[in-house]
């Protein structure tokens, strides 16, 4: 069988796409390349052999640097990266539109709208750890209300990205709202959340965030068989034996709760849940389950390479990485749009 | 082995009846034709058929058992569907949509048994695909498209194929081949092919049994001969034709007049 390779052993079988898996090692090589890079530059550059002795050493001031400073920003990075590239990725295949993403039903305007009203009503510092389940509740709060609101007897694609919009847009009028009826430091800080930054990040943000991605990933690796039936028409994603309503519930919980919690510790980083999966699909045009995993590898690598550029480019100033997806991500995006027109 | 049948069958979208207490029983093992003219709810019919509409009254019943009341999985393995427009994924091959016909079989610890791998290989000899399983559907004409969404429905493996207007879009060459690959499938595997067809004449050299639809009812069914009359075809569709035997096939043949008078 031509590019697919099998496993199949009693009672257990399973059909690989030998394409999709080769370019999966390959985004695999560029995300450790990517890391090795990240950990190197700096302030402080670490030449292989120094990067390697301060990884050997982690109390010499470069150990601490490598491992305390610049490790657990860079994995921050890669989670909020990745779980923004596969909840759009998830969107994309449940809405059947090339728009959609957590953007587009409104998860990041919950989840902002959430935040900077928290920071609004605390003002910035007491509290701020609650920041985060803060956002996570507006982020998933709001993907309930858009979906009640879309709800006919079950809801459609369209119409979810249409009670998205326009919930999105009021949440936006909500946030604006409060940043401009806040006082001026609360506001800088909340500028910085809304661009999406991993400035600051520290182990124990990364293990929270990690753990709350392990849990929803195994929610995700039953239902991962039926998501590719989800881009058929309805009638026949049922005359296969599809649930279609409840499939579209649970993917769209997922993909919410996904986005919501990358955006709950990194900021509300836009474009990476709508690029990554479009630069996924480029990268492997079969459809399939290589095509969500390259989706997270390459919202790692953009959110990444944002937050380096972020604290390399304008050294001594550090910038939000957020800056930085848009700056890379929308030529990338431009770019596939023309090469589609063609 | 599956029987499909509706009792007293009324539905409808919002407001509106379609299908008024609605009865009929499709024939097992035969290609039954649904004809009617637009809004009659012939479509609306084969929807039901396929539980994708659920009744207001009445049950559409899978070997005497409602339809509604079965796990959607199971009905899966004893009917397929191929709908109006059926979409295709962006960037699928013709493959990879045939192997979504093994999904009502497959579980999550058995996701391609030798028997999927079977089918899917017998459902593209079938269908004349075996040279074109590594293109993207997108790329094939409108023909071969049609022919791989039937193979999707072959590799199914269900006893029973529910069609909605197989041949719409398609010119003759291509309509003909399709139903004769229907006819195949029906006359070699015993399947039972339930279709919606918009050619009357058509409808005549392949139905084994044809179902007339008029205001939400079935108006009258039997062979073709029995149906297809010139009163029937008057009351049925509203239009003045003559009816003629096929002179090779020996089915009738309606010549619709129109606004010309007849000769």
């Amino acid at each position: 069988m031509a590019e697919r390779d099998l496993t199949r052993t009693p009672g257990f079988s399973r059909q690989w796409c030998r394409e999709g898996s080769g370019r999966v090692g390959l985004a695999l090589l560029v995300v450790v390349s990517v890391v090795l890079v990240s950990l190197s530059l700096g302030k402080v550059v670490l030449t292989p052999a120094a990067l390697w002795a301060a990884w050997g050493a982690p109390s010499t001031p470069a150990g601490m640097i490598v491992t305390e400073l610049r490790l657990p920003r860079i994995v921050l990075a890669a989670l909020v990266g990745g779980a923004l590239g596969l909840s759009g990725w998830l969107l994309q295949q449940v809405m059947r539109n090339p728009l959609a993403s957590p953007d587009i039903i409104g998860v990041t305007s919950g989840a902002s709208a959430a935040a900077v009203g928290y920071m609004a009503l605390l003002g910035a510092g007491s509290g701020m750890q609650w920041l985060p389940v803060a956002a996570v509740a507006g982020a998933i709060a709001t993907a309930l209300g858009i979906y009640r609101l879309a709800w006919q007897g079950g809801v459609t694609p369209i119409r979810l990205v249409l009670m998205g919009i326009g919930a999105s847009a009021t949440l936006g009028a909500l946030t604006m709202l409060a940043l401009v009826l806040s006082p001026l430091t609360t506001t800088l800080s909340a500028y910085v959340w809304l661009t999406g930054s991993v400035y600051g990040a520290h182990w124990g943000t990364v293990r929270t965030l990690a753990g709350c991605c392990a849990l929803l990933l195994m929610v995700l690796v039953p239902l991962m068989r039926h998501v590719p039936l989800a881009p058929l028409n309805d009638a026949l994603a049922t005359g296969l034996g599809v649930r279609v309503q409840r499939l579209r519930a649970m993917v769209l919980a997922l993909a919410a709760t996904l986005a919501g919690v990358a955006i709950a510790w990194g900021g509300a980083f836009a474009f990476v849940g709508l690029v990554a999966p479009h630069l996924a699909r480029l990268v492997c045009r079969r459809p399939g389950l290589s095509q969500g995993v390259l989706a997270v590898l390459i919202g790692s690598t953009l959110v990444m390479l944002a937050d380096l550029l972020g604290r390399t480019l304008f050294l001594p100033l550090d910038l939000p990485a957020g800056i930085f997806v848009a700056a890379i991500g929308a030529p990338f995006f431009l770019g596939l749009l023309l090469r589609e027109v063609r | 082995m599956a029987t499909v049948s509706a009792r007293a069958l009324t539905l409808g979208y919002q407001h509106q009846r379609i299908l008024d207490e609605l009865d009929v029983v499709l024939p097992e093992r035969q290609i039954s034709v649904l004809v009617g003219s637009n809004g009659c709810g012939k479509s609306t019919l084969l929807k039901a058929l396929a539980r994708l509409l659920s009744p207001w009254s009445g049950e559409v019943c899978l070997n005497g058992v409602d339809i509604q009341t079965r796990p959607t999985r199971e009905v899966a393995r004893l009917l397929s569907l191929l709908p109006q427009h059926p979409v295709a994924p962006e960037g699928m091959t013709v493959r990879q949509l045939v192997s979504l016909g093994r999904y009502p079989h497959q579980s999550w610890i058995n996701q391609w048994s030798r028997e999927d791998a079977r089918q899917v290989e017998r459902a593209l000899t079938r269908t004349g695909l075996v040279d074109m399983a590594e293109r993207g559907v997108d790329s094939l004409s409108g023909g071969q498209r049609q022919r791989a969404w039937i193979a999707m429905a072959v590799a199914q493996d269900t006893p029973l194929m529910l069609l909605d207007e197989p041949t719409s879009f398609l010119d003759l060459t291509h309509q003909m081949e399709v139903l004769d690959l229907l006819r195949d499938l029906n006359r070699q595997e015993g399947k039972t092919v339930v279709m919606v067809l918009h050619d009357l004449n058509l409808a005549c050299r392949y139905a084994d049994h044809m179902v007339a639809v008029c205001r939400g009812r079935v108006h009258i069914q039997g062979t073709p001969s029995e149906v297809v009359t010139r009163e029937q075809v008057k009351e049925v569709f509203g239009l003045s034709c003559r009816i003629i035997q096929d002179p090779f096939f020996h089915t009738p043949l309606c010549i619709p007049f129109g606004r010309d008078a007849p000769p």
